[in-house]
């Protein structure tokens, strides 16, 4: 068992460092679409400071709470791109061109391989840019932070990655299932828009689609109420649970859809 | 006799696939109707193969092949049947049977693409967990078996095709398979390489013992490394045994060579046979492969023979007949 | 002429073939949509109106902005950069129609299944929503449906060829293909598909009314609220705009063929 998360832990590392590699070979790539993910930051940014210019607040989160909403998902976003967005695309061709095969033949976890073999270091500036502007927010808007409410973020940033991974695996999964779908990585990404809202944002049906059953309005809000001191213990179990349960199923699912597998012939 | 290292019995593998009408009318009807056809790729197949054997596995596009090397490596769950590699059932993949086998593709490549294939190497030692004095120890062979030492170190991208496959085999070979399922390993490359890669397959066998079931569309290949053969033709298997029982079984004719010293006209020569070429002082002739000599004889008493040769036929030539035989019996 | 149609229809057969894509795309445009009304709706709650707008006022601003994305928006250039990176247009090359004319013909054919996809669902949403919010009337008269007509016209052929710019470009950098980032941006930012101009601050709201992009959605959006009517000069403007695109990719493509043939 050591000797395996040994090995696995290893693997990783040897990914990124290939991955790295692969990073200094394209210098020029690397600085043009940094530059785009910045852009995009900047643009949120932007775009939410009109809107709550129209009333000084959106859904009784104010000014400072909203930055600190956005910063906790520009650091979210920027992670889940770099590594999963890469991860998934890499995953739905090699099922649809048959280059799965060799993954498949590896003596190693094939869910493991598949969501650790690439990742891009595009979004890292983009990381930081939202971490400084959690720092400068929460300092200029006197928001008291205590030891608790940093590990509580820490740990669901966590749980949050975990959310995003496994609906994104699940929904990669289903490219076993279809001919052809070229888009299907653009699904869950696609979400993010529902993230960067407040989940107060939502009512009616809309509020019971994406805080219960797809909670995507809580990736961003759950972490952002532990550092602003508004979470509620139910939601934070809630989320958790159905993390956990999230990312069970997507083993099971890629396990019972590797079945179903057949490649391109030849 | 020693126990099968792969045995298979009654393997059958079906697809479902979806057949459009043409044009517009047909895109639009697809909305609410579309037909599906079972398709059989593999069709109740049996065979055996001992330790140490390199098998050709010959068939035309579409035949089987490589769905039934899928299945052997546990990619491809089949409809029904009993698979056995190493004693292991394929598709519970589990790890120990993986560490022993490599599947090699002629035509997909797991070597990356921007980085020297040194990196893949390296990759590949931490997947399969090669002791650092094996993985070493190896690679030396491989590479020297290969005479690639000068290139593992520039990036893979700026190899040329040959380059590149060697590659590929030191990389899928690296934690020094018992089985080798080799799939189209010297497509695109020229005949140079292909005798190349040939020698090495020859000579990984026997260093390392290993069973290797090779399918290629160069019967160069298969003729020069396999003893034993199994045709297979639209999912069934058509023939199993020594290559060289194909060439008694199905080659009919053979081919006299004849150059003559004084003009014939071709209906002289068709009384002997079928005339294949005829370009005088040149002539090629298709005769039953029991009367060959005799009708050499003949031919010899009848007309001034500058030279005449008795050949057998290519063994793509038999192959070809041999699927043209079946197409008709079917 | 029939050739052309023939192109056309082959794209429409394409994308009925991929038609889950395409619902997928539908899809997407839809929950962009209503999260953009809920995060709206959310700021408009205990108000009736904001910077002279009523709540169903800005419901239908943001409808009727999905209807205009969804009959003028493209989003070829990425796959069709690519393409040129790889090298891979040489077949279009070989036909006796020009490449930029083809991509064209295949967008329209692409883009007749997809607004016959999301036109149909977004007017049901709207409808949807007009039970339960005061959306506005919508008035329907020759003139104004005359100049709903010519900016969606006009929208499309500013989309398309700012994709088709890009595609260009990717003849000599290879992050042509990013430009789609620039293009999507810009246009959400200063045509008022994601905010309408009145939310806008002074500084921001003068420079899209410098700009030409106000006519892809905040003006067509607008003439149909009747808060706006085209007049000569706009039409000026506009074709000014226009004609400025078409000379450039122009431009652009006689340059790439040169560089393409030259460096094979």
């Amino acid at each position: 068992m050591k000797n395996t998360i040994r090995k696995y832990w290893s693997l990783f590392w040897k990914f990124r460092k290939l991955r790295l590699m692969l990073l200094l070979e394209y210098r020029g790539n690397f600085w043009f679409w940094t530059f785009v993910s910045i852009m995009w930051t900047i643009f949120n940014f932007f775009f939410f400071d009109l809107i709550i210019g129209a009333r000084g607040s959106i859904a009784g989160w104010n000014r400072t709470e909203m930055y600190v909403l956005l910063s906790t998902f520009t650091m979210i976003d920027a992670l889940t791109w770099s590594f999963f967005y890469h991860v998934m695309q890499e995953y739905i061709s090699s099922i649809f061109d048959g280059r799965m095969t060799l993954t498949l033949t590896r003596p190693i976890n094939p869910q493991y391989l598949l969501s650790i073999q690439t990742n891009s270091y595009t979004n890292v500036p983009r990381f930081l840019i939202g971490l400084t502007m959690m720092v400068i927010t929460l300092r200029n808007g006197a928001i008291p932070i205590t030891v608790w409410s940093v590990l509580g973020f820490v740990l669901f940033y966590c749980v949050s990655i975990l959310f995003v991974y496994s609906i994104w695996f699940i929904v990669a999964t289903f490219a076993f299932w279809v001919d052809r779908l070229d888009n299907i990585n653009e699904l869950v990404p696609s979400t993010r828009r529902v993230w960067q809202a407040p989940k107060e944002v939502y009512t009616g049906i809309v509020s019971v689609i994406f805080t219960v059953v797809l909670p995507f309005a809580l990736i961003s809000s759950q972490p952002s109420e532990i550092l602003l001191g508004k979470a509620s213990p139910y939601w934070l179990i809630y989320y958790t649970a159905l993390t956990f349960f999230l990312f069970y199923l997507s083993t099971v699912f890629f396990r019972f859809s590797v079945r179903k597998y057949s490649g391109t012939a030849n | 006799m020693a126990q099968p290292v792969i045995s298979l019995h009654h393997l059958k593998k079906y697809f479902k696939v979806y057949r459009k009408k043409p044009g517009l009318l047909g895109s639009i009807q697809s909305l609410w109707d579309r037909q599906y056809e079972e398709v059989k790729a593999v069709d109740d197949i049996s065979f055996e193969i001992y330790p140490g054997e390199i098998v050709g596995f010959i068939g035309q596009n579409g035949a089987g092949k490589t769905t039934t090397l899928k299945v052997l490596s546990g990619l491809l769950y089949p409809t029904s049947g009993d698979v056995s590699v190493l004693g292991f059932n394929p598709w519970d993949r589990k790890a120990e049977f993986q560490k022993q086998f490599a599947l090699v593709m002629g035509q997909k490549n797991q070597l990356w693409w921007d980085l020297p294939a040194m990196e893949s190497f390296l990759l590949n030692k931490a997947i399969y967990e090669v002791p650092d004095d094996k993985f070493q120890k190896t690679l030396d062979i491989l590479m020297d078996l290969l005479d690639v030492r000068d290139i593992v170190n520039i990036q893979v991208r700026k190899l040329s095709l040959g380059q590149r496959m060697k590659c590929e085999l030191i990389a899928a070979l690296l934690h020094s398979p018992k089985v080798l399922f080799l799939d189209e390993p010297t497509i695109g490359l020229d005949v140079v390489m292909q005798k190349v890669l040939r020698d090495f397959i020859k000579a990984y066998n026997e260093e390392f013992k290993a069973t290797i079931i090779l399918t290629s569309h160069y019967m160069g290949d298969v003729k020069e490394l396999c003893k034993r053969a199994i045709v297979i033709d639209h999912g069934k298997k058509i023939f199993d045994g020594e290559l060289q029982e194909i060439i008694d079984r199905f080659a009919r004719n053979k081919i006299l060579s004849l150059t003559l010293n004084d003009p014939v006209k071709q209906s002289q020569l068709e009384k002997f046979g079928t005339v294949k070429e005829f370009d005088y002082p040149k002539a090629t002739l298709l005769v039953p492969r029991g009367r060959a000599a005799k009708i050499a004889g003949e031919l010899l008493t009848r007309f001034s023979l500058a030279d005449v040769n008795i050949e057998e036929p290519t063994i793509d030539a038999i192959i070809r007949e041999l699927f043209l035989s079946e197409k008709k019996t079917a | 002429m029939r050739r052309y149609t023939a192109l056309v229809s082959l794209w429409f057969i394409k994308a009925l073939e991929y038609r889950a894509e395409l619902v997928i795309w539908a899809v997407l445009t839809l929950l962009n949509t209503t999260i953009l009304l809920a995060i709206w709706l959310s700021v408009f709650r205990g108000v009736s109106s904001l910077q002279g707008y009523q709540v169903g006022q800005v419901l239908q601003y943001f409808l009727l902005a999905t209807v205009i994305n969804g009959i003028t928006a493209s989003h070829f250039e990425s796959w069709r950069s690519r393409e040129v990176r790889e090298g891979k247009i040489d077949h279009y090359l070989t036909k006796p129609i020009p490449y930029p004319l083809q991509v064209l013909l295949a967008d329209i054919g692409n883009r007749s299944f997809y607004v016959l996809l999301i036109v149909p669902i977004t007017l049901l949403v709207y409808l949807a929503f007009s039970f339960h919010y005061s959306l506005g009337v919508l008035t329907v008269s020759p003139l104004i449906l005359f100049q709903c007509v010519l900016l969606l016209g006009v929208g499309y052929l500013i989309e398309f060829s700012f994709a088709m710019i890009a595609v260009l470009l990717s003849f000599w950098f290879e992050g042509a293909e990013g430009l789609e980032h620039f293009k999507w941006i810009s246009i959400s930012l200063l045509s008022g598909f994601m905010i309408p101009l009145e939310f806008m601050p002074l500084w921001m709201r003068s420079l899209v009314n410098l700009l030409p992009l106000k006519y892809m959605y905040a003006v067509p959006i607008q003439v149909v609220q009747q808060r706006t009517s085209l007049g000569i000069s706009d039409l000026l403007y506009i074709g000014g705009f226009l004609l400025l695109l078409f000379a450039l990719q122009r431009w652009l493509w006689h340059r790439a063929t040169l560089k393409y043939t030259s460096a094979g």
